[in-house]
This record gives C-alpha cells, structure tokens and sequence, in this order.
C-alpha cells in the first residue's frame, strides 16, 4: 500500500523528489531549444549551399561580396545572386514553413496523422485552378500576367478548404468524416485536373505538367514577400492558441471538458491553415511531402507540446525544402529538376531516420 | 456534513431532459443536490444517461437543464467560467500522445491562456507547474512526471486523468467511471483521496461508478438512473434494495453486512 502514499516511510527508492522533476523538465525544454536551434542553424547552412551551388557557381566570399556590395559587381552576377538565387533559397524556407505549420495544424485539429494539405485535397484544388488558367484560359479579372495562375490556385485551394470546413459542420460530422471527404477532394480535383489535361493543347498541357511537378522557379520576389507577410500574419495566432491545441491532443470531449472552445479552435486552425498552405502551393505547385512529414519530425524530436511542436514542424519543414531545393540543382548538373519530385527523394530518408529511431523524451 | 447544510448548498440539477437527435436520452430528470464536502455516486446500467447527465449538468450538450452550485446558476456562464468551477472527467482514457505527463497536467490548467511559445523559462507556468506537481503526488505518481503518455498503461493514464482534473482545484468534479481501469489496490486509494480531498476543500464530487460495494461503502449519496430517468436517490444502504437491483440492474441479488459492519452485494443470479 506504498504506491500512494509516497511522503510515508516505504516511500519506493525510485520516486524522484519534485526538485529532481523540476530540474528534469527543465533540462527537457532546453533541450528542445537547443534541437530548435539546430534546425535552424541547419536551414541557415542549407541556405548557403542552395547560394553557392548550381551553374554558375559562386564562391561564398564571391556571394558575400555581392549581397552586400551589390553595385560593385558585374550585372549578371548581381541578377544572378538577387533576382534568382536568393528568393529560390528563400522561397523554399517559406514555403517549407508554411507547409510544415499547416500540417501540423491539421493533424491536431483533425486527429489524424495523415492529415496535410497534400492529402486534404488543396494542393489538388490548386492544382485545378490552375489548369483553369493555363487551358481553359480562365482567370480573376484585374490580376497582372504574372500571377494569374497563383491566383486562380489560390482561390481554388481556400475553396477546398472552405469546402472541408463545411463539411466539418454538418450535423453528424466527425473529424474523420472531414478527413475522408478530404481525401474524396484529392480524387476529384485530380480528375479534374486530367480531363483539362485531355483537353488541353499541346503547350498547355506542358505548361500544366510542370505546374503540377512543384517547383521554385516561378519565384518572383512580390511573392516571396507576400507569403513572408501572411506568415507573420498567421503564425503568432498559431502560437498563442498552442495551449488549447496541445489540450485537444489528448481528446476533444476533454478538451471541452477542460474549457476549451473546440469549434472555435477547430476554425481558426483552418482558417490559418488555408491562407498559408493555399498561398504556398498557388506560388510554387503541387510539393506534397513537406506537409505531412515535417509534423511527424517534430512531434518525435520535441514531442508535442505545440509550444515547441508548431515551430519545429515549421523548422523541420523549411529544411526539407531548402535540402530539396539543394539536391534539385545539383542531381543534374546544369539542370534544375523540379522540387516537388526532389521532396520526397530526399525526405523520405530524413523521414525515416528520425521516425524509426527508438521513441522516448528524455 | 457535520453541521446542517443551508438547503441550497451543493450541486443541484433540475429537468434535464436531453435529446440526441429524435431521441430522448434523459427525460426530465431532477438530481441532487449533491452536498460539499460528500462523495456521491451516479448508477445505473450501460446507457442508462449517466455520462449524458454529467455533460448536461457541466453544460457540454445542450439541454434545458437548470443547474445550480450552491445557489448560483451555472447555466449562464462562458464556457470557460463553468468548467473552472465544475469539472467534468470524460469516461475516455485521455489520448496517448507524445507528450510527458507533467506538461499534459501544465497543458490542463493552461487550455484558456495565450501561450508564450520558445520560452526556455518556465516562470510564466509556475503556478501550474506547482499544482501539477502537487496532483502528481497527491496520486502517488511522481515517477510518471517525466514519462510521455504514449508511454504508459491505460490505468496509468487514467490516473494522470485524475491528477489532471485534481490539479484545476474546481469546487465540483463529476468523475465518469474514474476507476474503470485501475486495479483494486487503486480503485480504493483513489475512493480514499477523493474522500479526503472532499472533505478537506468541501468538494462536491459526483462519480460514476458500476462497483456497487464501493458505492455501498464508500460514498455518501447515491442517484440511481434507469432508462434515462432517475429512479431512486439517498444514502446507500436505502437505495440499494434487492428490489432495485432486481428492478435496475436484472439480477437477483442480497445485500449483506458482514461482522464488521461492512455491507456487500452477493449476486445469486441473472434475473
Ligand atoms: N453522441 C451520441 N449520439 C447519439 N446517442 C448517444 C450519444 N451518446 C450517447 N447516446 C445514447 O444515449 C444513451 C445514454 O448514453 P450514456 O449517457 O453514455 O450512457 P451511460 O453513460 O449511462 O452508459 C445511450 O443509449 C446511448 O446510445
Ligand atoms: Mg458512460
């Protein structure tokens, strides 16, 4: 009769006193810290290498140099370094973010750990609107050339998710009913997207192919900026409804039972994650890994307080992007492969790496 | 309940009627009231409306229940207002997430505040860090405190469910079958601490229970449900006759009471 009565003389020789668990959860948030910092620290070399790799090779001091002096250099390298190396590299930290944060979003709101906007259907939804613009010639009104087709994406992916969350009101509705409609989703736009591919002219079909392969290379600097902007718009949002979203890990009717507004956490988690995976695949296409593995990373290296799980799933995915982006140049020299089917190449070992390792927090 | 209890003090309900959908679950039912400082058991056979009259009763369905706590109506306050005060403990497990058992307890007492994310200090979360701690021990599970919940049995995380709801200091806990995965020993501790806790802080706790001995023994009141009606409440040894056991449950069954005093249900057979 010793197990409850830890203060009474049998104490159990195991129990720690609740200085050493003190001392103990503090040694666990530094260490996540520290593994924080290391992703980041990692994203910062990987962002380097994006720079100093690829055709016309730079050396770093070279690179330095004209980040920092850019009148003193030659125009080509200036163009090389500002208007294209540099929002690629960025571009990938962006998006990789963005993804990561909205997988993981959606994994907690919807209990799943399938859930991502890749598997939810708004990267297909995307992928629709697109086709939309480059077959059918579609597009919003009083949108420049150059963002027609994001714009149409864009559109179309918040319409999926819009649609989810329609779905997630109805009466009867469970998470996974939002989930299986999700995947419903994927089919359909994917269907979709193929009949425009039947029907699409030679060029246009070309054209929606690459589109669908997920790349950088249709990064302009406007829209590095824009999804840069939504993300310090959305990501403090994400942070401050941490508590709740960590309460509702450990089951929806205890959460509620806890306080928690579930329906109102529910939707501003999808609110979140529309505007930034919708922004982020209308800019660079259809990058499926990212959004589903990066969260799985995170949860597995820091555990799930979203305290430190948010922005590790943003770090983990800003990585596997920027790595991708990386390997993208350099699997063929002089040719820049696609990043979308770089992504999963070159997740999937990362992936598995952290995932098979055994589990445990401390 | 030493001294006479004011009539309005405790947790009372009143017309709770409920429906899923077309169906009436609970029907007009008046429970309570459920005094300070008492430890109360809700029976009653599968799907009787126990779970559905402790959610009604901490305003989690919606129903036309009328619930007071100690004379102040509860039926009109946020969300977050009522479940500070009267804590409802769900009858599932809580989830095996990757997460340790001192921050699952932190997270408990945080759900309603603004996070302070990347902060290595945990100043902000003292208090909460301290009453965590203080519930661990109160169950006797310190050495869990480090521990991810994915890593533990069910009863187990069942008892950091405890220390979870525990450690919130609401005045009313209705516990739904809190001991369903314990093993003796810790079903009777458990029933020890809730007793003791109740009659230091005057808590109301409310529970489930499907032992029939332990609420014979070990709780002060009990509410008996049936069909989605309340059938009987008041003290133990009055309830539970072989006519409402028969009546309630379908078995024949004697209550006895052993030399000591104790009483228990021996069960002669189905009914
Ligand atoms: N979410 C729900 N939707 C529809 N019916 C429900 C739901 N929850 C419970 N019920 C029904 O209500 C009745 C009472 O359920 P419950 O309160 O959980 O019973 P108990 O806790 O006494 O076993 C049961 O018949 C059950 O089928
Ligand atoms: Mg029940």
């Amino acid at each position: 009769m010793t197990a409850l009565r830890p203060s009474g003389p049998s104490q159990p020789s195991g129990t720690p006193s609740l200085a050493q668990i003190r001392a103990a959860y503090q040694a666990l948030l530094a260490r996540r810290l520290s593994i924080l910092a290391i992703l980041g620290g990692a994203i910062c070399l990987s962002v380097l290498l994006d720079f100093s790799l690829g055709p016309a090779g730079l050396s770093p001091a070279q690179l330095i140099h004209t980040l920092l002096h850019p009148s003193t250099v030659p125009a080509s390298q200036r163009i090389i370094v500002w208007q294209i190396r540099l929002p690629y590299a960025l571009m990938a930290v962006c998006v990789g973010a963005a993804l990561g944060l909205s997988g993981a979003e959606m994994q907690t709101i919807l209990a799943n750990p399938l859930a991502s906007p890749f598997t939810l259907g708004v990267s297909a939804a995307a992928a629709f609107g697109a086709s939309l613009a480059l077959v059918l010639g579609l597009h919003l009104p009083g949108l420049p050339d150059t963002w027609l087709i994001a714009g149409n994406a864009f559109v179309c992916a918040i319409g999926s998710v819009f649609l989810l969350d329609v779905v997630g009101h109805l009466r009867h509705a469970r998470t996974s009913t939002v989930v299986l409609f999700g995947i419903a989703l994927v089919f359909t736009f994917q269907a979709l997207v193929s009949l425009m591919q039947f029907m699409a002219s030679e060029d246009a079909l070309q054209d929606l192919v690459f589109w669908t392969m997920g790349s950088l290379t249709r990064t302009t600097w406007p829209k590095v900026g824009l999804l840069a902007a939504m993300g310090a718009l959305v990501v403090p949002f994400s942070f401050r409804a941490a508590w709740s979203l960590t309460t509702l890990r450990m089951g929806e009717e205890r959460a509620a039972s806890l306080g928690v507004n579930v329906p109102r956490v529910r939707r501003g988690a999808l609110l979140r994650v529309s505007l930034l995976s919708a922004l982020a695949v209308s800019f660079v296409g259809i990058i499926g890994f990212v959004g589903l593995v990066a969260p799985h990373i995170a949860r597995r290296l820091l555990g799930e307080d979203h305290r430190f799980y948010l922005p590790g799933s943003m770090l983990a995915g800003a990585l596997i992007l920027s790595l991708s982006s990386v390997t993208a140049r350099m699997l063929i020299p002089g040719v820049i492969i696609p990043t979308g089917i770089v992504t999963a190449l070159v997740g999937i070992p990362f992936f598995l790496s952290i995932v098979l390792r055994q589990r445990g927090l401390s | 309940m030493t001294s006479a209890p004011s009539p309005q003090a405790g947790l009372s309900a009143t017309h709770v009627t409920v429906q899923y959908g077309r169906r009436i679950v609970l029907q007009d039912v008046t429970a309570g009231p459920f005094r300070p400082g008492s430890v109360c058991a809700l029976l009653g056979p599968n799907g009787s409306g126990k779970s559905t009259l402790m959610r009604a009763m901490a305003g989690l369905v919606p129903s036309s229940a009328c619930v007071t706590l100690n004379g102040a109506e509860l039926s009109g306050m946020s969300l977050t207002d009522r479940t500070a005060r009267c804590l409802y403990l769900p009858q599932a497990l809580p989830a095996a997430v990757h997460l340790p058992v001192l921050e699952a307890l932190i997270a408990a007492r945080k759900t309603a505040d603004r996070a302070r994310v990347l902060s290595a200090s945990d100043a902000p979360e003292e208090d909460a860090i301290q009453s965590a701690l203080e519930s661990l021990t109160l169950f006797g599970i310190p050495q869990l405190a480090m521990q991810a919940m994915d890593e533990l049995s069910g009863g187990q995380r069942q008892l950091v469910g405890l220390a979870q709801a525990l450690s919130r200091k609401p005045d009313t806990l209705l516990l739904d079958e809190p001991l369903s995965a314990l093993d003796l020993h810790h079903q009777f501790a458990v029933m020890d601490i809730l007793r003791r806790e109740s009659t230091a802080h005057q808590l109301v706790i409310v529970l489930v229970l499907h032992d029939l001995n332990i609420a014979l023994n070990m709780t002060d009141f009990v509410t008996v449900l049936h069909d989605g009606q309340m059938v009987a409440s008041g003290p133990p040894a009055a309830v539970l006759t072989p006519d409402l056991l028969r009546e309630v449950y379908r078995v024949h069954a004697r209550v006895e009471e052993g030399a000591d005093g104790r009483k228990f249900v021996s069960v002669d057979g189905i009914a």
